[in-house]
């Protein structure tokens, strides 16, 4: 039974309508205002017409035949929340979910009994009021059994269970909330969720009946009791969500709304995202080394009103600087999905194709976090040597440490990467070990440190024995560095390095694709990848894949012309960028993107023009011809 | 001064645009395939081209000739000035493979229209002064700006930019006199600067310090002038500034005179081009919610101060001086904004008959 209002009151409510003597209200409220009014004295005159010949529905000869009065439907639409009535409309199961769940109501209020027709076992057409209880267990439960497992899951004993179960994740876009929406909407489980936010909003002012009233306080009581074990039970985020879906049920928009309108930064407070996304720039612009939640709250404050405080966070974990003013930031990372809560130092990549590429891994595979040492850039070094590893493709990494092997007085050189990246064989001071080991005798098990150039000090005890290699961390990336070894106090000389990282992200010639990381990614990996190259493309992309990301290669000077100068005809310095996301608003649209430079918690707003002009610049100077803009599925 | 004066006139907030009808500019043209290219001098005669095998050529009158070979994948630029005596040359190797921003490439220097070409150093963003007789260039890693007198391979000094920042800075550097370098900087908190650097003294003067953060500074010269502009990073909306020295006897420190500001986020990319002309990239409409903009090359002519707006294609990024002949990149194709557009013909012209 889909509920039609129209088609409901053209067969309850005669025409035309009898307009009242007086009116409170001018206008169109005129016109709600009679229906209501008209609807209320239909109501009574049928509850007390039906009155005179109570029934129990124990005649009943089909179950699936029993429909609510038509009156009856009214009072509940005219006089239930339009989210519930959204719920309820989806088929006649969900509708008497809602009813189960008393998200429903008439003029009385909360449903306690319900006008209904059906017909006997006599085959006679019966209209009878009954108690809302008789009309669950004798017709409800029969119609629609799957309700009865429905109320035993939202038993308290089983709450946790229930919770665990059901997905309350925040929407990163607009995209991804649609899907969220829908996807409540069509569960048959939210009924009894908004009954909870109900009971929550209810008891949230705490008593209200007085205590003379011992009835209707025993039941507060109990509500209050009920509610309290539930707030234990569901997080602050959780509630925030039930609340928002189950005030805008009926509104897919107002219910997005409620996430991307709300300040990023904000979320932040709230704990619904995590503050790595802006502890940096806090430190930076409130000049405060310490962290708590006083000072997050001050930042917040600050980041609302000066939208110059979000350009520069700290040196250390910068990257193209200046990051976009705090609007925009708020914009975008409100409309970003790369998981993206670590950090990875640009101003330390010395090859972009690994930072982006890192990041997309780290995207894709949902990467935990593993123990790194020096500085933060080796974490995309490690990823990618891994991932390269993994796929038995580690040749591609150029960047290694030379030697001498004594016993057969040849040459070996062994990949590395400038820090630690757990224990990956490719680690600084794995390949240190290793080499002091074969050549030096020193033990197999020997620990290495890293220790940066302005920490060190031969006169203190620590750096006076073992082994050290120190790094000027202001001339350091991943696959060259300023550095030298000491072991026992003696600095280890002869040992040759082959710097930089050169490989092929997209393939560059047909002999070696099978090298490049994009083919290692599809062929290997087994990840679908899709050329994008119009803007309605993009927005199919995102719109079925709300979590999707885009990668690209853009010539640098058309892909952030504010930062990089074309001074040379046909100049193009290659970069490499992540798109996640996209804001609309009328027929424009900007596209939330990282370029490899950029500080992975600040993405900036780009025109498809723009990112369009980067890509098709950079496919004339590629060696192919390629066109270096793909959607990774 | 009475050019200055009139100068100090010019400050318009609200600008009146005029804008061409109908722009449609000539596409730049050649022989060889445009995307080979690194150079062509404005008459056409001699082309320099990027070769698969990794060479760069010289061609001219029907002859080619390689003037550096490397190997496969390395990329050259090509850069003169004005003065047309020197040309420089950036080797890059693995252009496609090596993408690190601050990638140190060889600055060769050899005559123009020459064959022959010197290592000088390593850096990027090679650029010729007084008469090509001194060069300068930057080291992003060392964060030092070279400089090199040509004729004395002895005289080379350095300059050491500070800590910033912006990893990927690189400064804008003009030579006001054989003792005097202008460049710019940003500190540590995101501010730009104009700073002096006396060769002989080895000390440092702040020219101009900007008011906010977030701005960077361009700077162009040339003959007797020097133009400085203030343009916004990205999205930072500080709006935009130019100013402008011009002097009659020796140019001064200092001595800017403001003659455009507005609070339009100009992308500046500016070029001093011949009989006192500044080109830049105009913003004409922004959405400054999505950070979209719609952008054009405009010239600014002194000491008039009129601007004109040269494009229309709604998207215009980078501005490039080749050889006197302006240009617009965009896409895959070039503009032309100012000189010959070339000609991708290769009919030889008819010898002119005499008269009977």
């Amino acid at each position: 039974m889909l509920l039609a209002p129209s088609l409901l009151f053209a067969q309850s409510i005669p025409t035309p309508l009898q307009a009242p003597d007086t009116s409170k209200y001018p206008g169109v409220y005129e016109s709600f205002e009679k229906i209501i009014s008209f609807d209320e004295q239909r109501f009574d005159a049928k509850a007390k017409e039906l009155a005179k010949a109570p029934q129990t529905l124990a005649d009943i000869k089909d179950v699936q035949q029993v429909d609510l009065d038509p009156d009856f439907m009214n009072s509940l639409i005219l006089n239930s929340p339009s989210a519930y009535l959204k719920l309820a409309s989806k088929d006649r199961c969900a509708f008497y979910n809602t009813l189960i769940a008393d998200l429903l109501k008439t003029k009385e209020g909360k449903v306690e009994r319900v006008f209904v027709q059906y017909q006997n076992k006599q085959d006679q057409n019966i209209t009878a009021v009954v108690p809302k209880q008789d009309f669950l267990n004798k017709s409800v439960l029969q119609a629609c059994p799957e309700a009865s497992s429905l109320i035993s899951k939202f038993q308290i004993k089983v709450m946790d269970q229930t919770i665990r179960e059901t997905s309350f994740e925040i929407p990163s876009n607009i995209e991804q909330c649609e899907s969220t929406y829908l996807t409540w909407l069509g569960d048959s489980k939210t009924p009894y969720w908004c009954q909870i936010h109900e009971l929550l909003e209810e008891t949230a002012q705490g008593p209200t009946v007085p205590a003379s009233d011992f009835r209707r306080k025993k039941a507060e009581d109990s509500r209050i009791a009920v509610a309290k074990i539930l707030r234990g039970k569901l997080s602050d985020v959780q509630q925030d969500f039930l609340k928002n879906f189950c005030s805008n049920a009926d509104n897919s928009k107002s219910f997005c709304s409620e996430f991307f309108a709300t300040n990023f930064f904000s979320k932040i407070v709230e704990k619904t995202k995590p503050d790595i996304y802006i502890k940096d720039i806090c430190q930076e612009a409130l000049g405060k080394a310490v962290w708590s939640p006083m000072v997050l709250k001050e930042c917040v404050r600050k980041l609302r009103l000066e939208q110059e405080a979000c350009f520069y966070g700290s040196h250390e974990n910068s990257g193209l600087a200046p990051q976009p003013r705090c609007d925009h930031l708020s914009l975008a990372l409100n409309y970003s999905s790369l998981n993206a809560e670590y950090d990875d130092c640009p101003r330390y990549s010395d090859q972009m194709g690994i930072t982006n590429m890192a990041r997309v891994l780290r995207h894709i595979d949902k990467q935990p976090m593993v123990p790194f040492q020096g500085f933060c850039s080796v974490l995309s070094a490690g990823t990618v040597f891994e991932f390269n590893k993994k796929y038995d493709n580690e040749e591609v990494w150029q960047a290694a440490m030379c030697y001498q092997e004594p016993v057969e007085d040849v040459e070996r050189c062994l990949p590395v990467f400038f820090g630690n990246y757990a224990t990956s064989t490719a680690s600084l001071t794995t390949v240190v070990n290793e080499i002091l080991f074969r050549t030096k005798g020193a033990a197999k098990d020997a620990k290495c440190e890293i220790v940066k150039k302005t920490d060190w000090n031969p006169n203190i005890l620590k750096y006076r024995y073992g082994c050290q290699v120190i790094v000027d961390e202001n001339n350091c990336g991943m696959g060259r560095c300023d550095y030298k070894i000491m072991f026992n106090e003696k600095e280890i000389k002869g040992l040759k390095i082959k710097v930089g990282l050169p490989l092929d992200y997209f393939p560059t010639d047909l002999m070696n694709e099978k090298y490049s990381q994009t083919y290692i990614l599809q062929k290997d990996a087994q990840r679908k990848m899709k050329i994008v190259n119009t803007l309605p493309g993009m927005k199919n992309f995102f719109k079925a894949n709300p979590k999707g990301i885009l990668h690209g290669i853009g010539c640098a000077e058309d892909l952030q012309p504010g930062f990089f100068k074309k001074v040379t005809f046909n100049q193009c310095s290659p970069l490499p960028f992540i798109i996640d996301g996209i804001v609309s608003e009328g027929d424009r649209s900007a596209l939330i993107t990282r370029s490899a430079a950029d500080n992975i918690h600040a993405p900036r707003l780009i025109s498809w023009s723009t990112i369009y002009s980067a890509v098709k610049t950079y496919q004339y100077h590629h060696p192919v011809k390629q066109w270096t803009l793909y959607a990774i599925y | 001064m009475r050019f200055t004066r009139i100068l100090s006139l010019m400050v318009w907030v609200a600008w009146a645009l005029p804008v061409e009808a109908r722009i449609e500019l000539p596409k730049f043209a050649a022989k060889q395939s445009l995307e080979n290219i690194r150079f062509m001098t404005q008459d056409g005669r001699y082309t320099y081209s990027q070769k698969r095998s990794g060479a760069l050529s010289m061609a001219t009158s029907f002859k080619s000739v390689d003037v550096l070979a490397n190997p496969p994948g390395t990329n050259y630029a090509v850069t003169s000035s004005e003065a047309r005596r020197k040309m420089v040359v950036e080797v890059e190797s693995q252009w496609h493979q090596n993408m690190d921003l601050n990638k140190i490439n060889d600055i060769m220097v050899g005559a123009f229209n020459g064959v022959k070409f010197e290592k000088v150093g390593k850096g990027r963003v090679p650029r010729l002064h007084l008469d090509d007789e001194w060069l300068t260039w930057f080291d992003p890693q060392e964060k030092v700006i070279h400089v090199q007198f040509l004729r004395t391979p002895d005289r080379h000094h350095v300059i050491r930019l500070g800590k910033k920042n912006n990893g990927f800075f690189f400064p804008e550097v003009v030579m006001l006199n054989p003792e005097t370098i202008l460049y710019t900087d940003i500190n540590d908190k995101g501010f730009s600067a104009l700073l002096a650097w006396n060769l002989v003294e080895k000390k440092m003067t702040v020219v101009r310090k900007s008011e906010v953060s977030g701005t960077r500074l361009e700077l162009c010269r040339r003959d007797n002038m020097i133009v400085m502009g203030e343009f916004s990073y990205d999205d930072t909306n500080r709006g935009t500034t130019i100013m402008v020295q011009a002097w009659k006897d020796a140019p001064r420190l200092g001595g800017f005179t403001t003659v455009y500001r507005v609070s339009d986020n100009d992308l500046g990319q500016m070029i001093c081009g011949a009989n006192n002309k500044l080109w830049f990239v105009k913003t004409m409409s922004e959405d400054r919610k999505l950070n979209i903009r719609e952008t054009e090359a405009a010239l600014m002519e002194f000491p008039s101060g009129r601007i004109t707006v040269k494009s229309e294609l709604e998207r215009v990024t980078n501005l490039i001086d080749m050889d006197g002949r302006i240009l617009l990149p965009l896409r895959e194709d070039i503009f032309v904004l100012e000189g010959s557009p070339g000609s991708d013909s290769d009919t030889l012209k008819a010898p002119t008959r005499s008269a009977p």
